[in-house]
């Protein structure tokens, strides 16, 4: 079956609504930056105020003061990931389509991106390999020129990654004499900071995070068509158009990012509600490891056990991290 | 047939229970506590069935036809994701236009045999089916099932003795707004003709009256809808015993 498109658009978090022209020009602005690397933005910006409408008032947003002082990561982060080729794809001498990266940034955030290949799709594995590193790249670049210290800035920012990794790889479609939709494939970017807890998605990964008081919230909601598989990918033409965002102004404890092949045992499904009774215990897990090694090779062992493979004959990756 | 704003027994929780976290490796107390969401139902894929049984069908062609249908119930019932995904209704037309089995759930599927007289009520079969179908998706969509493009899957040997045009333009338009996927088979002396206004798929002639490699590739089929994942071509079985498919994938 042909994916078809959900119906899902982009929304502001908390009710936002910016007028498009200013959102056309924020992103332009990180794009340029993003892609030349010239301007300062912080530099630009450190003694303006923005101004948007909020619910028909004026709000300061004010930029965040750099500090003088190299920032430090007052934090640690544990990690560990694993993503494990579906029953499905073995039968079918597929590889495993799904593909994850994360980085702790020099500058105190983390980045995480998981990208599943779409089934069809000639060079899936390639795909969503490239889209998950590319994004992490991308985010890391923007996040070494500004710091985004609003609502508006990070939804900038998002929207800013999201296109440039679309970009990247259509240009590499190019260079390899294929068509954009032989990568299709989604994408979940979530960046942890000690201030914002943000969430990008195009297609039907889910993010779970584990907020400061111990509670096991949902972000972006995973992406349906009317069929069951059919989702949203980043190569359509529209994508950006689908791009989900949500933004909080807190930090989290941790995060589970997971791809579609675990929706269904993670999360209750009509109410996009995590089960405590998955995520609690891989939290657990992540804090009595020792050693990454060794808690991607746990966490890869798991995602082939015969229990988790009776339920779903996907690909599935999970990756998990938490403030050590 | 009644409208179903209940929520079914075939739509509560899978019959897939959580198994027991024996065969986690012992060191790995955390990851063996990890526990699945039990709430979620199974996306479903739903199929009509439906069959001629007009006068024409008597003797060897309704019994090969029978004996397949038993042959398809087990098939299915041997998958255990397909068990609990494919949803199948059938609807005879002879006689009269009869709802033979309304949407079950395949593990809970029985075959029962039909039998044949009367002559070809297509048109009213069609649009039955067309009415189950839409009906069914509205229960799923009310109760927050995830569903597959339903299929409807028609055999017969004849031609139809009723008004059938709008029948087939229901299933043309329904077909362009990729809301059902339509597989017509035409058995001996059967309407090829009339069979191709039906749909942008082309008819398929049963070589003989291998009704059983019909629906072992019906049962493989359906499987591998129910177990596809986003954007992924569900291939046909090549190989079926129907010898060159006229469509490649659904």
């Amino acid at each position: 079956m042909t994916s078809a498109k959900a119906t899902n658009r982009a929304h502001l978090s908390s009710g936002l609504s910016l007028p498009w022209a200013m959102q056309v020009t924020a992103t332009s602005l990180l794009l340029l930056m993003a892609f030349k690397g010239i301007m300062n933005f912080n530099a630009a910006n450190k003694n303006t105020e923005q101004t948007v409408k909020k619910n028909g008032r004026h709000q300061r947003c004010e930029p965040t003061e750099v500090p003088t002082t190299q920032k430090t990561t007052d934090s640690h982060w544990r990690f560990a990931g694993a993503s494990v080729v579906g029953s499905s794809h073995i039968k079918s001498q597929a590889p495993c389509q799904d593909a994850f990266q994360y980085k702790a940034l020099a500058t105190g955030e983390v980045v995480i991106a998981v990208s599943d290949g779409a089934g069809s799709a000639t060079k899936a594995e390639e795909g969503s390999t490239f889209i998950a590193t590319k994004a992490v790249e991308c985010v890391e670049q923007l996040l070494a020129q500004t710091t985004p210290g609003c609502q508006e800035d990070w939804l900038a920012l998002v929207r800013t990654a999201f296109a440039a990794t679309r970009n990247a790889l259509s240009e590499k479609a190019v260079a390899d004499e294929a068509p954009l939709r032989a990568y299709a494939a989604t994408l979940i970017l979530v960046i942890l900071t000690k201030d914002w807890t943000v969430c990008g998605l195009i297609g039907d990964c889910a993010a779970i995070i584990l907020n400061q008081v111990g509670e096991l919230c949902s972000l972006c909601t995973p992406q349906k068509g009317e069929y069951a598989n059919t989702t949203n990918f980043l190569t359509q033409s529209d994508a950006l158009e689908c791009l989900n965002i949500q933004i909080k102004a807190e930090s989290a404890q941790g995060a589970v990012i997971l791809s579609d092949g675990l929706l269904n045992l993670a999360l209750n499904l009509a109410s996009n509600e995590p089960h405590p009774g998955f995520f609690q215990p891989l939290f657990a897990f992540l804090t009595a490891i020792q050693n990454e090694q060794e808690a991607t090779t746990q966490l890869a062992a798991f995602l082939k056990s015969d229990r988790v493979n009776a339920r779903t004959d996907d690909d599935k990756t999970v990756v998990i991290v938490s403030k050590a | 047939m009644s409208n179903q704003y209940y929520i079914p027994n075939s739509l509560t929780t899978s019959s897939l229970s959580q198994s027991s976290p024996q065969d986690m490796p012992a060191q790995n107390s955390f990851l063996s506590q990890v526990s699945f969401d039990p709430s979620n139902p199974e996306a479903r894929c739903a199929c009509v069935l439906l069959f001629d049984t007009s006068r024409s069908m008597a003797g060897d062609r309704i019994s090969e036809l029978n004996q397949g249908l038993i042959e398809f119930q087990s098939s299915l019932q041997e998958d255990e994701l397909a068990s609990v995904r494919v949803e199948l209704a059938v609807l005879s037309f002879g006689n009269q236009v009869k709802v033979e089995q309304d949407f079950v759930l395949a593990e809970q599927f029985q075959s029962r045999p039909l039998y044949a007289s009367g002559s070809t009520p297509m048109g009213q079969a069609v649009n039955l089916g067309l009415d189950m179908i839409e009906q069914r998706k509205q229960v799923y969509r009310q109760n927050g099932v995830a569903y597959y493009r339903p299929w409807f899957f028609l055999i017969t040997d004849g031609a139809p003795t009723d008004e059938w045009r709008s029948a087939a333009n229901r299933v043309r338009q329904a077909e362009a707004r990729k809301s059902l996927a339509f597989f017509a088979v035409g058995v001996q002396d059967a309407n090829m003709n009339t069979l191709q206004q039906f749909s942008m798929r082309p008819p398929i002639h049963l070589k003989g009256l291998r009704f059983r490699d019909m629906f072992v590739w019906l049962s493989k089929s359906l499987t591998s809808v129910s177990r596809s994942q986003p954007g992924e071509q569900v291939p046909l079985d090549q190989q079926a015993a129907l010898g060159p498919m006229g469509w490649g994938e659904v």
